[in-house]
């Protein structure tokens, strides 16, 4: 297999908004999500000028952080060159190869005694870099092992066949000949520009005697002031403008030649996209920056399949659930409002990523360990927060159940990505746990035991217990059925339950709390077990059984029980959202 | 135009897709040549990659550089130090060298033979790293391998392995290595073995017509062939009667009392000896050893420049005798003296050493008049600034005593003069190091041709082809029977295109030539 170029890490310093950034990103495509203006563009636009395939890239001082020139930036890549490639033979020197150990680019090790010393198995990396010189032009080097420097040229740079789509609405670039451009690169051969221009300029412009006339009276009198005799109109390069940059690709609509560049900005992309995969590169990396842009989900949901199937390296932000829903199988990074870029890791987010996109698009992603969470939680942040979470940024997610929160809290706190997260304690892990809950902090709610149906059935008082059964319409009949199954009686009168529970030795406390966890481990047989494991959906498992047993904490006046719990987590949450904190009591 | 098989079989199988192609090549035979045409016809075949020519003397590097140059950046041609340098500096780091990897290889003992060393250790270890170097060289050239060092050849194999394709020049008959003690022949015999299992690994072939002498004297080219078949299997080497065309034999005896230091001669025995150097077109004039070189250059009356060729043993032996001296002015002194006593004359230890080295243990004191007080004037220079600034001055000072022809120095006279005024040059940094590293840079791109009539040891005369050349003393203490001496021999006879003297002695002959001509008349 040939392969393709990789970039396998990426460092930027001092470009734009970027004031550093030290970056490992992954084989295949890699999703980059975060907030506005945290620099996930700029990191498409670092990449693109360090492999840029032409030699005259304009740079300002805005391309500087902060504006100040006096220091230099740079876009420095370690990357792997496949042979086939040959980077080696077309480089003007020899290039000295680092060696990849610890996700950085090494010196080797050398036993420098005589005796047999083993052999590195170590793939070699090159690291190649992109400076803006303090006279704001760029300076395009590969280092060697020892940080001397070697040239690296736009020929080796367009070998590296960058793909770029940007997000801005200069989009038709690439469906133009404009020097570099997909279009240029695809079409154009030595010459081929000047020769357009010497057929424009030799086309007749068809004047007539008035305007012949005119430009002889011009003419006459240019000469009478000793000035060159200008006496026809003809093409004149202009200032910023180039000849490629008028001549882009042409389509039929209705029977009318139309450029492609006047269709929408989805088609637009889509085309330019078309015109790059024609070029005759081997190698690719493509860059897509807000990949959603005027394509509609069905259109998006193609380009990913395609840019998945692809083997090359892909570099792409969106903001879009449906993108990040459709780049499940690709990896995530998300960038923080400190600009660092870092990987959500795939097998722990993977699901939670199909299932819930948006969570990884919040301002702050809350996270309950299930359905029970998320009802209980959307009840509790109206009252906590002073506006709704939605319109805070704030996202509410199921994390799917105790074996999947874990890895999904400790993958997303890991980055930067804001995260709070209601989770049960099964005593599972606890060291795991507590690396988490550092990161975390207080957005990290873990019941010191059990789950939220034993936290919160623990403080009713035994003489309302009875009032749980009541579901939200008043009936008791279902619940009341799985504490007669449990208790072995047909009857579910509140008299036989109660005289069951005292003959079983049990309280209906109990009783309740069994039904409601689903414990079944003295169900009487296989089809018990069955039956009893589905119980807890009769009580709060679903979201409006955890919206209802919220309720029940101040219908109940169970609130200030659990209060000192949970006051943490939501002040927390409102420090997120800019609010001052709450006092025990200000909820009810 | 003839076809000779040899020649087309080496094109052919240096075109062959054979990885490995070994060619033994006499001189003389058309190797640059063949080389060079390889190289011009692969190159474009090699679509982005390159071929890598590696010689060991800038001398045939550019020889080869202008017979290819119409292939660009596609035929790279270096020197083997400068590719292993080159590559030891991209490393060293991890080769634990400072990162002027080339300078402290030429002001350390050994250093480009340890630099190799370690860069084989690299590469051995990390052969991805000699991977890359063999995906930018799909061919290797290796000129004159005989001349090629255990580590430098191992580091060539290090890319073979990684894929480039070699093509392998050398001459068993060639090995007289650099300048210093005689080899001996169990250690010549090592590297005629790795010759010989070289062609065993590979397709093997030779070249056999000695095109050099085809405008020159062919029955030359041809004997100095039959004597390089004899000298390479123990056999003498013939001188007929009557000699080919081009070759001529003298007969004279060193009628010196202390023939070690001095050559002289009788008249009759001098005459024709010393016509020989008014040919037209010069002659070269060779010599074993640099004893014997200075010897020849005073026959003539130093009338004629030694050739110094690329190396410059003094002064390398100069830099480091600074470099331990450690400031101390007596220290520098004698390594000032020593320097001057190997590139001039009439400048000795008993004419002016002995008391310039005294002067400077007394630190200049004594109040002296005359020849004393000019060598007073030239130890004060030391004792005022002891270190290689102040040997520059101390030179520079004592040149310009000499072309005064100063009465202090009667009979003094530059004889190595490049090198002299190499070391004049060390003052130009701080550095000693630095300094050295500059001088040795621009003699690269210095003049590859010594003049028209000079003189060599045979050793600086190897890859050299002139018109005329001429071999003396041929008497036992230069050439006897071993394997070196064979050798040396060999790379002596195989200089001239069109005539050769042989100065034969009467008392002690070489026992390397046999025949009628070999016998005094």
């Amino acid at each position: 297999m040939a392969g393709q170029p990789e970039i396998r890490r990426l460092k930027i310093e001092r470009f734009r908004g970027l004031q550093s950034l030290d970056w490992r990103p992954s084989s295949g495509v890699n999703l980059i999500v975060g907030g506005g203006d945290t620099g996930k563009s700029t990191v498409l636009e670092a990449i693109a000028l360090l492999f840029s395939p032409v030699g005259n890239v304009g740079v300002q001082e805005t391309d500087y952080f902060d504006r100040e020139t006096d220091a230099e930036f740079m876009i420095e890549a370690t990357i792997r060159a496949p042979a086939d490639m040959e980077l080696e033979a077309k480089a003007t020197q020899a290039l000295l190869p680092w060696e990849w150990k610890d996700a950085s680019a090494t010196m080797p090790e050398v036993d420098l005694t005589g005796g047999a010393a083993p052999v590195s198995a170590l793939e070699t990396v090159y690291v190649v870099r992109a400076r803006g010189t303090e006279g704001i032009e760029v300076i395009w080097e590969i280092v060697q092992p020892d940080r001397s420097v070697a040239s690296f040229p736009p020929g080796l740079r367009r070998l590296f066949g960058i793909v770029r789509l940007s997000g801005d609405d200069r989009n038709d670039r690439d469906l133009r000949l404009v020097h570099g451009s997909a279009l240029d690169r695809l079409v154009s051969k030595p010459n081929f520009k000047a020769q357009v221009s010497q057929q424009i300029a030799q086309f007749d412009l068809a004047l007539d005697v008035e305007q012949t006339d005119a430009l002889k009276r011009l003419a006459d009198d240019l000469e009478k002031r000793g000035l060159p005799r200008g006496d026809r109109l003809g093409l004149t390069s202009g200032q910023g403008i180039s000849i490629g940059s008028l001549i882009g690709l042409m389509a039929q609509k209705n029977g009318t030649s139309l450029p492609l560049a006047s269709w929408g900005a989805g088609t637009r992309r889509m085309a330019s996209l078309a015109v790059a995969s024609q070029m005759d590169a081997k190698f690719r990396i493509t860059l897509i920056d807000e990949i959603e842009r005027g394509l509609e989900p069905y259109r998006l949901r193609d380009l990913a399949d395609d840019l998945l199937s692809e083997e090359g390296q892909a570099f792409i932000t969106t903001h879009s659930s449906v993108a990040l829903n459709a780049f499940a199988s690709a990896s995530l990074h998300y960038m923080d409002t400190k600009s660092t870029l870092a990987q959500l890791e795939r097998a722990k987010v993977q699901n939670h990523q199909a299932a819930h996109p948006e969570t990884f698009l919040a301002r702050v992603a809350i996270i309950g360990e299930g359905d029970t969470e998320v009802g209980f939680l959307t009840v509790l942040l109206e009252k906590a927060l002073s506006k709704s979470p939605r319109k805070l940024g704030f996202h509410l997610s199921s994390g799917g159940g105790d074996d999947k929160m874990l890895p999904l809290l400790q993958a997303i706190s890991a980055t930067g990505l804001v995260c709070a997260a209601l989770c049960d304690n099964d005593d599972k892990s606890p060291g795991l746990w507590a690396a988490v809950k550092v990161l975390m902090k207080d957005t990290l709610l873990q019941w010191e035991n059990g789950c939220i149906e034993e936290n919160v059935i623990a403080h009713v008082p035994d003489a309302d217990l009875w009032d749980l059964l009541a579901d939200p319409d008043g009936a008791t009949g279902d619940r009341a059925r799985t504490i007669a199954d449990r208790l072995g009686v047909v009857s579910k009168d509140r008299a036989d339950i109660e005289a069951a529970c005292a003959a079983k030795g049990t309280t209906l406390r109990a009783v309740i709390l069994a039904a409601a966890t689903g414990k079944k481990d003295s169900a009487p047989d296989e089809a018990a077990k069955k039956a009893w494991a589905k119980h807890p959906q009769k009580w709060f498992k679903s979201v409006d059984g955890g919206a209802e047993l919220a309720n029940k904490l101040f219908t109940m006046n169970l609130w200030p029980n659990i209060e000192s719990t949970m006051l943490p987590f939501f002040n927390a949450l409102r420090h997120l959202a800019g609010d001052l904190p709450l006092k025990p009591g200000d909820i009810s | 135009m003839t076809v000779i098989a040899s020649d087309v079989k080496v094109a052919a199988a240096l075109r062959s897709s054979e990885p490995l192609v070994v060619i033994e090549a006499p001189a003389g035979c058309g190797k640059t040549h063949q080389a060079a045409d390889y190289c011009r016809d692969v190159a474009p075949q090699l679509g982005n990659r390159r071929v890598l020519v590696l010689t060991h003397t800038h001398a045939a590097r550019s020889e080869i550089a202008s017979r290819t140059a119409s292939q660009g950046g596609r035929v790279e041609i270096r020197t083997i130090h400068s590719f292993i340098t080159e590559v030891a500096t991209g490393y060293h780091l991890a080769l634990d060298l400072p990162a002027d990897v080339a300078e402290w290889a030429r002001s350390n003992p050994g250093g480009f033979d340890e630099v190799a060393r370690r860069t084989r250790r690299l590469l051995e270890q990390s052969p991805k790293i000699a991977k890359a170097l063999a995906l930018r060289y799909a061919v290797i050239v290796c000129d004159e391998h005989q001349d090629t060092s255990e580590d430098q050849n191992a580091i060539i194999f290090c890319l073979h392995a990684q894929g480039s394709v070699l093509r392998i020049f050398g001459d068993p008959m060639q090995i007289i290595f650099a300048d210093g003690p005689d080899k001996t022949d169990p250690q010549i015999q090592k590297i005629v073995d790795r010759w010989t299992k070289l062609r065993g690994q590979g397709r093997a072939e030779g070249l056999d017509h000695p095109h050099r002498w085809k405008k020159g004297s062919p029955a030359l080219g041809a004997w100095i062939l039959k004597a390089r078949a004899a000298l390479a299997n123990g056999s003498l080497v013939d001188l007929p009667s009557p000699l080919p065309a081009g070759l001529t034999v003298l007969f004279a005896e060193n009628t010196s009392n202390v023939p070690q230091k001095m050559l002289a001669m009788s008249l009759a025995d001098r005459k024709p000896v010393g016509k020989r150097m008014t040919v037209d077109g010069g002659c070269l004039v060779l010599g074993v050893g640099k004893q014997n070189v200075r010897n020849i250059s005073a026959f003539w009356g130093h009338q004629h420049p030694i050739w110094e060729g690329h190396t410059r043993d003094a002064l390398e032996e100069l830099v480091r005798s600074l470099k331990a001296a450690g400031g101390s002015p007596t220290k520098v002194g004698a390594a000032f003296l020593a320097f001057v006593y190997a590139t001039t004359k009439g400048f000795t230890a008993s004419s002016h050493g002995d008391a310039y080295a005294k002067e400077l243990v007394d630190g200049c004191t004594k109040a002296r008049k005359g020849k004393p007080a000019e060598i007073q004037m030239l130890a004060k220079i030391i004792m005022a600034q002891p270190d290689h600034k102040g040997v520059s001055a101390c030179l520079l000072a004592l040149k310009t005593l000499m072309q005064a022809e100063h009465v202090a120095v009667p009979d003094a006279k530059i004889l190595l003069v490049r090198e002299f005024n190499e070391a004049m040059r060390l003052c130009a940094s701080d550095d000693i190091d630095r300094s050295f590293t500059v001088i040795s840079q621009s003699r690269t791109h210095g003049s590859h041709r010594p003049p028209d009539r000079s003189i060599s040891t045979v050793h600086k005369a190897k890859g050299l082809e002139c018109k005329n050349v001429m071999v003396m003393l041929c008497d036992k203490a230069s050439f006897a029977n071993t394997a070196y001496k064979r050798r040396l021999l060999y790379v002596a006879l195989s200089r001239p295109i069109e005539t050769l003297t042989l100065v034969l002695c009467r008392k002690n002959p070489t026992p390397l030539l046999t025949g009628p001509g070999s016998i005094p008349p």
